[in-house]
């Protein structure tokens, strides 16, 4: 279940802005603790099914670090096809941020990849700064509370 | 568990809805646990047990603070339902302890319908 090194310094030396989530960061890092944004880990994980080396799970690793805010969904921002992912949409579109999509539709491997990659059955997955925050459900709950705002806000910051 | 409810809107309660209803139940012991089927709304045939969500309301989310670990939970459990070749093709979860449940209903909100399908996901094979 650990992921090697190479994704802990890959995480470490993106944008500057994943420091502002995992301030504790170490040299070894978990796929547990890369997913979770709270220091808790009393988490069961799910069975990955995919190796994290293969080049599905580098292609998304690298997608993951290079965009600040990414939402691998179903269809584009102007046509989403599934009515999750234009929830999923529709929040961050209220932030006026430029955050880029991955439409799964288009891709199979990046389909079944992002559900290994995050341990994570469904469509829309949302990553702010390198951290999975999770699919919709979780977006409105946290857009509802204001903390999708506050990490989106810090992500803004570190954009220009 | 006797408080704990069902409730199946759009086609009975199949195979797949009592399947997720037990799991769930035994996992969680909820005090309030609604397994809505909502396939009707996709472009599914009749009595589909595709789209579903569920309300699962436990003290046992009381050691899960954040939204992601409670609903890793649930996928957890129905992990075998939600995989790549299980029954279930899209989930939406509300979890919650039976404080935050009541703090909601208190404020007078409920859980509605989950959206619409927009077509990108009709047939049934692919997954959510």
């Amino acid at each position: 279940m650990i992921r090697p090194i190479i994704f802990a310094t890959a995480l470490l030396s993106s944008a500057s802005c994943t420091t502002a989530f995992a301030p504790a960061a170490t040299a070894v890092t978990t796929q547990q603790q890369r997913t979770s944004s709270s220091p808790i880990t009393s988490l069961t994980p799910l069975k990955m099914s995919d190796s994290p080396d293969t080049p599905t799970q580098l292609k998304i690793q690298s997608l993951v670090d290079d965009n600040p805010v990414l939402l691998f969904m179903k269809g584009s921002k102007l046509f989403p096809q599934c009515g999750f992912s234009n929830t999923a949409c529709q929040i961050l579109q209220s932030y006026n941020i430029d955050f880029e999509t991955v439409d799964v539709l288009a891709d199979e491997q990046i389909r079944q990849g992002v559900k290994d990659f995050s341990q994570w059955p469904t469509i829309p997955q949302l990553y702010v700064c390198g951290e999975f925050v999770g699919g919709s459900d979780i977006m409105i709950e946290m857009y509802q509370s204001g903390e999708l705002g506050e990490m989106i806000e810090k992500a803004k910051a570190d954009m220009v | 568990m006797s408080s704990a409810t069902r409730f199946s809107s759009g086609g009975g309660g199949g195979p797949v809805s009592e399947a997720i209803t037990t799991k769930l139940q035994q996992a969680f012991s909820p005090t309030h646990l609604e397994v809505r089927n909502e396939s009707h709304m996709h472009n599914v045939p009749q009595n589909s047990e595709t789209h579903f969500k569920v309300i699962v309301i436990s003290d046992k989310f009381k050691d899960a603070k954040t939204p992601i670990k409670r609903h890793r939970l649930i996928n957890e459990t129905l992990r075998e339902e939600v995989a790549a070749d299980g029954p279930v093709h899209a989930l939406s979860i509300v979890a919650m302890t039976p404080d935050k449940w009541q703090a909601k209903l208190d404020q007078g909100e409920s859980v509605g319908p989950s959206p619409n399908c927009r077509g990108g996901d009709g047939s049934l094979p692919p997954k959510h």
